[in-house]
């Protein structure tokens, strides 16, 4: 039932018409058995809740027996999310095959639907943990420790950080709740003689004594400072994998922020942050700690490498002013003059088209950032139009979402250049924007068959015939219970549908990956509010080999 | 201000004050000076054990650096530094260091690196005029307390947060201030590192997590349908049935604790007047006061908000929103029965505003009407578990000069005014009288005005602390209202012959105490008192003064 990734979930949480419970009195039983997804034992004392996605009925509770199973006696007719926690285990969804991702499959109750003999595969979850520690085996504590998983991200293949942590007093991190996959590691931090740590000052002995331009190098898994020498972990469920990290002490330099006094940064409370942080595996960025120096970020011991120094101003959960430079620093200290500007100020109102389209309306607006991985959600007001507070200076694209009756036809500004659709907001200043949505959106649903009967979770993919560069355009959805798909929201055009079995680490956006598909799934033309119901009927399994 | 960053700021004092010192004490054309060895061990204050690795520092001005007297345009002399790390015996070791007056600091993680009271010479003030080479400086290590977090059927718990709390005695009054806190591992393993001197009292809640917001017509559900009690160790329903865990610093402690998990029960309602752009916050008080952390969301376009996996009970919600350099918060009670609250409205507005009139009554020391007499006023939270520093929201004002408390969230608030020329006749709110309980319970919408009479003059305690021997200076007194203990006191501190003088005291009846030493006394709650064997006196004062009071020292003979 999941769309793919958690943007598009969010995107399409509420794009729930099909999805509300029958106005048929009847209930249903929803049952099966919990097994552990690596041994095929029975899993008892697991918490099973069972939502229905609009929430109109509120959720429903089961544990399993010490067989394992499990059952709600009288489920109404609709579509619903089926979920699972045990203590050990993550939360995950029915039909999820890695907790990586947000994929699942939703139960369908109703007449002539078998609920009743499902099997909840738990996935045990995966951990990574470690202890950083110096040269000399003494602790990095508050050391910052990223996670980097090598992986499908908006639907293409990437590597980006999916968690971070700070080491604890005694040098020690854990990454839990891991999916399987491949993941790098990496580790920054200071000597704990010379740091004290975030939002801390630097005591008295650290301003000019002989430690002060000690510093530890980073350091990549399995200890080495090239990213382009870091070796992925491989995980696979239910593994512990241990990663060490011994950061060398070197001689480094002092990098001071002189963030100047017309932006009133107060390092102090945290309403002003500076970060440091240089490249790490696969264009991602490894951190360093943050602290401070008399109130003023002082980044000690840094050594000699090129850096991205960059300072904001936090208003709420969001910076209201910014700044970035890029650095070398070599064998002497540095201060580096960096004054936060003024944040780009987006305010703007979506037209509805055609006007007049009755009470359909948008809830939200969403800036998908192409620079980096930040998106922000924003509620539109009542009359359509929208204030958001200052968003970061790099390119957007910007949907309203929150009725499946509507598709984005675009985005227009007088006050900002948009590019194939992208809002560039590295020029800063006061934008307007107008967000142009239908209500003529197409829809497309159907169910995937083989042998004439439904699939459940296999992953239909809908892509776009010729390249639209809008990731939006994109649709990825795992079958639910009952074989069925659905795509609502859709914009009309030229459209190529077909699935594969497995959608947890496919690359639907990528059209390098999709252009074999291009020619041997179904073509699908969808006009403006049409909607079309298509079958999609999926190949026989190829006969397993013998092998001896 | 926790007791690292009070030991941070006695550090920059007392360098403040010692530059000072210094600068006093140069001497114009200083010869040049000599230099000596400083060197010693430090030793685990507890096992005696050498500690290796531990970074030791000298600071100071050497006599050289000296500001020379009669030349104020010239530069402050620089700060000077020496740093090491002790060696695998713990030895450390500085050369050529000019004669002059060094402080010595050390740290290590794993060690407190403020000094327990007699611990010299970690930050004590040393006069180096010739070389030393047998300081033994002690570190008492810190207390590390982990454990782990599982329910009934000995599976991990994670996500549940583990505070380390520690009861501290402030005027009279016992509060428990969280020291720490750690949330649990997907093991429910917890560590609580570096913990400074205790005992500590441990307290296992729910899971503590930001307001989530959504945005559309749904707000999609939370709730697991499981929820726990908190539990204090080791298996406390409450805080005044817990026992501390034993102080042992340098050692890790192990407190496991066992949960019982239970159906839980949600909270679901609609805000109203916020501001759909700015974060909420939503909380939950339990009946003790004491906060509850739960899975909090709120739909900002609808403004539904639930509270989710609560125990069945009686709470009150609590929503904050920060809009424009004002906070709007508003509040409710809720009774949550096993399936749950619905329907509860939620109104946010910008805290109330409490007028208060001041009158002065009676006549001056000159036998004249008093004169306006200025007062300040301070609403104090009421809190069971201090987690952040709360100020008290307070003015100052007199009977010309009408003032007003702007901005007072809901919520209980201690009142408490203070005058230095008379004492308070008379503190009403409304039909309150503040006098007999001086907690005002702040709701939303206006406030009763404060009626405040302060009576110049009052009448003169005096008399003298007694002991068995020793030095009475610094001897703490004061006397307690027998009408309510939560009365403001008056206090004052002995000279060193046990003498007193406590002035502008109301009459009324009173139970006086002193005592000495770092130590507190709860003289608030008349039962701790009973149970530490503190009788005090009692002392009736009328409109005349009252002297040769004799007050017997808590605990005996002074120190």
């Amino acid at each position: 039932m999941k769309p793919r990734s958690a943007f598009f979930a969010t995107i399409l949480a509420s794009l729930a018409p099909w999805l509300q419970a029958s106005p048929l009195s009847e209930t249903y039983r929803v049952a099966g058995v919990v097994v552990n997804s690596t041994t095929d034992e029975p899993v008892p004392k697991v918490r099973l809740i069972l939502r229905s996605p609009d929430n109109r009925t509120a959720p429903e509770f089961a544990v399993s027996s010490e067989n394992g199973r499990f059952v709600f006696s009288a489920v109404p007719a609709g579509k619903f999310r089926l979920t699972a926690t045990r203590r050990g285990f993550a939360s995950q969804s029915y039909g999820q095959s890695n907790l990586a991702d947000a994929l699942g499959t939703a139960v369908v109750t109703g007449p002539g639907l078998d609920m009743q003999h499902l099997v909840f595969r738990l996935i045990p979850p995966a951990a990574i943990s470690g202890r950083v520690t110096d040269d000399h085996g003494d602790p990095i504590p508050r050391g910052f420790v990223g996670l980097y998983r090598d992986g499908v991200l908006y639907g293409k293949r990437r590597v980006f950080e999916t968690q971070f942590t700070y080491t604890n007093d005694a040098g020690e991190y854990r990454f839990p709740g891991v999916g399987a996959g491949s993941y790098y590691v990496a580790a920054a931090g200071q000597p704990w003689y010379v740091s004290n740590g975030p939002g801390i000052e630097l005591g008295a002995p650290n301003a000019g004594g002989s430690f002060a331009h000690l510093g530890c190098l980073p350091v990549f898994y399995p200890n080495t400072s090239d990213p382009n020498a870091a070796s992925p972990i491989v995980l696979r469920p239910g593994e512990e994998a241990a990663a060490d990290l011994v950061l060398p002490t070197v001689p480094g330099a002092n990098v001071t922020v002189d963030a100047g006094s017309s932006a009133s940064l107060d390092f102090t409370s945290g309403a002003g942050v500076a970060q440091l942080s240089m490249e790490g595996v696969g264009g991602t960025r490894l951190y360093w700690p943050p602290s401070l120096d008399a109130g003023i970020p002082m980044f000690p011991g840094v050594p000699p490498g090129r850096y991205r120094l960059s300072v904001r101003k936090n208003q709420g959960s969001l910076p209201s002013l910014s700044g970035w430079q890029d650095i070398e620093v070599g064998s002497s200290d540095m201060e580096v003059k960096l004054a936060p500007g003024s944040l780009p100020s987006v305010s703007g109102r979506v037209v509805i088209d055609p006007p007049g389209s009755g009470s359909v309306r948008p809830y939200w607006i969403s800036l998908r950032s192409e620079d980096s991985l930040f998106f922000y959600n924003h509620p539109i007001g009542p009359n359509g139009t929208f204030q958001l507070p200052p968003m970061p200076p790099e390119r957007f694209r910007v949907y309203a979402g929150g009725s499946s009756a509507l598709y984005n036809a675009g985005v227009t500004s007088d006050t900002a250049p948009v590019v194939n659709g992208v809002v560039d907001l590295r020029g800063g200043g006061d934008v307007q924007i107008l967000v142009h949505v239908s209500a003529e959106a197409a829809r497309l649903h159907g169910y995937a068959l083989r042998g004439g009967k439904p699939v459940p979770g296999v992953f239909v993919v809908l892509a776009p015939r010729s390249d639209t560069h809008d990731p939006i355009d994109y649709r990825g959805f795992q079958t639910d219970a009952d074989g069925s798909y659905d795509f609502p929201g859709l914009r009309p055009g030229q459209y190529v549908l077909f699935a594969v079995q497995d959608g947890s680490e496919f690359e639907y956006a990528n059209p390098t990956v999709l252009r074999p598909f291009l020619a041997s799934g179904q073509r699908v033309d969808l006009a403006a509010s049409a909607t079309k119901e298509i079958n999609l009927t999926l190949p026989e399994p190829k006969p397993r080999t013998a092998t001896r | 201000m926790n007791l690292r960053q009070t030991a941070r700021h006695a550090v920059a004092l007392a360098l403040g004050c010692f530059l000072l010192c210094l600068s006093a004490r140069a001497q114009p054309d200083a010869p040049p000076p000599q230099t000596f060895t400083l060197a010693g061990h430090i030793v685990n204050s507890v096992t005696g054990a050498p500690v290796p690795r531990v970074l030791v520092w000298l600071w100071g001005l050497p006599q050289r650096a000296v500001k020379p007297e009669g030349n104020p345009e010239a530069p402050p002399p620089p700060v000077q530094t020496h740093e090491t790390l002790t060696d695998a015996s713990g030895a450390f070791r500085f050369e050529e260091v000019a004669a002059g007056t060094w402080r010595l600091g050390a740290k290590r993680p794993g060690f407190e690196d403020w000094p327990e009271e007699g611990q010299a010479p970690l930050d004590a003030r040393i006069d180096l005029t010739a070389s030393r080479e047998d300081l033994r400086v002690p570190l008492r290590p810190v207390t590390v307390i982990t454990g782990r977090v599982a329910d009934q059927d000995g599976f991990p718990v994670d996500g549940v947060t583990v505070q380390a709390l520690r009861a501290e005695i402030v005027d009279g009054r016992k509060l428990f201030h969280a020291y720490g806190w750690a949330q649990t591992d997907d093991r429910g393993i917890y560590r609580l590192s570096n913990l400074w001197r205790g005992p500590y009292y441990l307290r296992v809640s729910g899971l503590s997590a930001r307001t989530r917001a959504v945005f559309g017509r749904v707000l999609p559900s939370q709730a697991t349908g499981e929820s726990f009690r908190p539990v204090y160790y080791p298996t406390s329903p409450d805080l005044d049935s817990a026992s501390p865990v034993n102080d042992a610093p340098g050692q890790e402690l192990h407190a496991d604790f066992t949960i019982s998990m239970q159906a839980g029960a949600s909270v679901h309602g609609v805000l109203r007047s916020f501001s759909a752009s700015q974060p909420v916050k939503l909380e939950l008080d339990n009946a003790a006061g004491e906060a509850v952390p739960a899975r909090t969301e709120i739909n900002q376009s609808t403004g539904e908000f639930e509270i989710a996996d609560v125990a069945p009970g009686s709470y009150v919600v609590k929503a904050s929103q920060s809009v424009r350099d004002e906070t709007l918060s508003g509040e409710a009670p809720v009774t949550l029965a096993p399936g749950g609250a619905s329907g509860l409205t939620l109104e946010l507005a910008p805290g109330v505003e409490i007028p208060c009139r001041i009158r002065v009554q009676g006549q001056g020391e000159d036998g004249e009407p008093a004169a306006d007499v200025p007062a300040s006023i301070a609403l104090e939270p009421v809190v069971k578990i201090e987690t952040a520093i709360q100020e008290p929201i307070s003015s100052q004002g007199g009977e010309n000069a009408p003032i007003s408390l702007h901005n007072v969230p809901p919520g209980k608030y201690r009142v408490e005014v203070s005058t230095s020329t008379g004492y308070i006749a008379q503190l009403q709110a409304g039909s309150k009288d503040l006098l007999q309980n001086p907690v005002l319970t702040v709701t939303p919408g206006t406030a009763p005005t404060l009626d405040i009479v302060i009576q110049a003059g009052g009448a003169t305690v005096s008399g003298r602390v007694q002991a068995a021997s020793g030095n009475l200076a610094g001897a703490f007194i004061v006397l307690v209202s027998a009408r309510s203990p939560d009365l403001p006191v008056v206090d004052a501190v002995a000279s060193p012959d046990g003498s007193f003088s406590l002035s502008h005291v109301a009459p009324g009846s009173y139970r006086a105490y002193a005592w000495r030493g770092r130590a507190q006394l709860e003289y608030r709650n008349p039962s701790a008192m009973a149970l530490a064997g503190v009788e005090g006196v009692e002392v009736e004062v009328g409109s005349s003064d009252l002297k040769d009071v004799h007050v017997p020292l808590a605990g005996g003979s002074a120190q």
